[in-house]
């Protein structure tokens, strides 16, 4: 394995790993199926750490057979790799006619926590549509299996936002070290990925509205009202409705709350997204400040991984970017920012 | 050049025209499996002529769903990396088609309001190779 500068970097015990997410491009065009993409994750150093979005990597998942797992549990012992983190989803509207009910959500998590069991997750990524009620309902479902739930701060939510405000209150009041958050980089951004703009750009908006799009993005206030009045504008100046309607995605993927925020959870952090986009010259991650983000998960002894999560599909198409090449960057960025943070 | 969650066709496939339909190859335009409950509405147009839901069935694997009854099917999921098959109530006997699939497809975990979840309408088309089938 060449990936031992990615276990407890510089002795912060953080370790790196990627989630197989960052390989939707080559995924979704079948250049690989798991065992594929597994061992060249693990060819070129990728890992240790492995984390997958069920939903995903798994065909029959929620369920998975034993054919799948002995598929898995052998891919782990074949390439050394160590599975990190298996992202459930709670699809509230998985029916046409109406939402799941508690029930059915709570079944819906606990046969997804199941399979992680058997396939040796020790963490499951949980989504803001399950609530408090949901969570408290799945623990013993977790406990039984030992299974930690962390609940997923993915823009346009962050550390200090209501809707995450109430389950970290909802957490202090049960107490349990099977509950807490998985941190992703995309709460916490400093510009708006240039990749994203020029896929803008691409759909016919013009330069003043893109301009106009990251003035709105980087305003106090609502987010929400931000992009509202945005839209509303750019509309009334002409601008083509696939460009705005597009433009959505850029206050619901990219966040700008303060990295430092992020210590207030720093006990309760059972794993990490390390979100990336894009590189400059000279290796740096444009739209976000990795360092920053290092010296506070270090300063705040978070001890665990991070998975790297190249989101880059949603404006790259297959073949543009090289996914792999892109992940390196990122390990290889955030290895200087935690052995920085840690000197 | 489009991204993945705007793709309903992969690059390279083809239509199929069979003696009495035709087939056309589809695929979830999203990163993970969804729920065939999640297509909301679908349609096809193949040279000019559209052809609504109420025209079209799925084909995907063994089972062959009339896209009317998608709807109620949240237990069957889609994996990602399998292409469909719409079957349209036409016949081609050129080489090529042009081709044009729209759907609206729910997002089951991406919430924007109570009770309501991010619907996307995704397009996609372009001029395609027909291939002929023995099938009936």
């Amino acid at each position: 394995m060449m990936t031992d500068t990615n276990v407890d970097v510089a002795g912060t015990g953080i370790s790196l790993g990627v989630t197989l997410y960052s390989f939707t491009n080559e995924w979704w065009s079948r250049q690989y199926d798991l065992t594929g993409l597994v061992a060249e994750v693990a060819g070129r150093g990728l890992g240790p750490g492995v984390e997958i979005v069920g939903f995903q990597s798994l065909r029959t998942f929620p369920e998975v057979d034993a054919d799948s797992v002995s598929l898995w549990r052998g891919l782990v012992d074949r390439f050394g790799i160590v599975p990190t983190c298996l992202g459930s989803n709670v699809d509230v509207a998985l029916r046409a006619d109406r939402s799941l009910d508690r029930d059915e959500m709570v079944d819906y998590l606990n046969r997804q926590l199941d399979t992680a069991a058997a396939l040796g997750f020790p963490v499951v990524r949980i989504q803001i549509g399950a609530d408090p009620a949901v969570i408290e309902r799945c623990l013993a479902r977790a406990e039984k299996h030992g299974i930690r739930m962390g609940m997923e701060i993915h823009a346009p939510e962050s550390a200090v936002s209501p809707a995450i405000m109430r389950v970290r209150e909802f957490y202090e009041s049960v107490d349990s070290p099977l509950l807490g958050f998985i941190p992703d980089f995309s709460s916490t951004m400093r510009r708006v990925p240039e990749g994203v703009l020029a896929d803008l750009r691409a759909r016919g908006l013009s330069e003043g509205a893109a301009d106009g799009l990251t003035q709105a993005w980087l305003s106090p206030g609502n987010q929400f009202a931000n992009f509202g009045a945005w839209a509303e504008a750019s509309r009334a100046a002409g601008e083509p409705d696939d460009a705005v309607g597009a433009a959505t995605l850029v206050f619901t993927m990219h966040g700008r709350a303060a990295a430092e925020t992020w210590a207030e959870l720093a006990p309760r952090i059972v794993h990490v997204h390390g979100k990336c986009y894009e590189f400059d010259e000279v290796g740096d991650e444009p739209s976000i400040d990795y360092p920053s983000i290092a010296t506070v998960l270090v300063d705040s002894r978070y001890q665990g991984w991070i998975s790297t999560e190249w989101e880059g599909h949603v404006f790259a198409p297959p073949g543009t970017v090289d996914a792999f090449d892109v992940v390196a960057s990122q390990q290889a960025l955030l290895r200087r920012s935690l052995t920085a943070a840690a000197g | 050049m489009t991204s993945v969650t705007d793709r309903l066709i992969s690059p390279g496939d083809a239509v199929v025209a069979a003696a009495d339909r035709t087939l056309v190859p589809v695929r979830v335009p999203w990163y993970r499996s969804l729920p065939l409950s999640c297509w909301e509405s679908v349609a096809v147009t193949l040279d000019g002529q559209r052809f609504g839901v109420d025209q079209l069935e799925l084909r995907l694997g063994d089972a062959t769903i009339p896209c009317t009854e998608l709807a109620a099917k949240h237990e069957t999921f889609w994996f990602v990396q399998d292409t469909g098959w719409l079957v349209v109530p036409a016949t081609l006997d050129a080489t090529q088609v042009e081709l044009r699939v729209e759907a609206e497809i729910r997002i089951p975990y991406i919430l924007i309001g109570p009770d309501k979840a991010l619907v996307r309408h995704v397009q996609d088309g372009g001029t395609l190779p027909v291939v002929r089938s023995g099938e009936q």
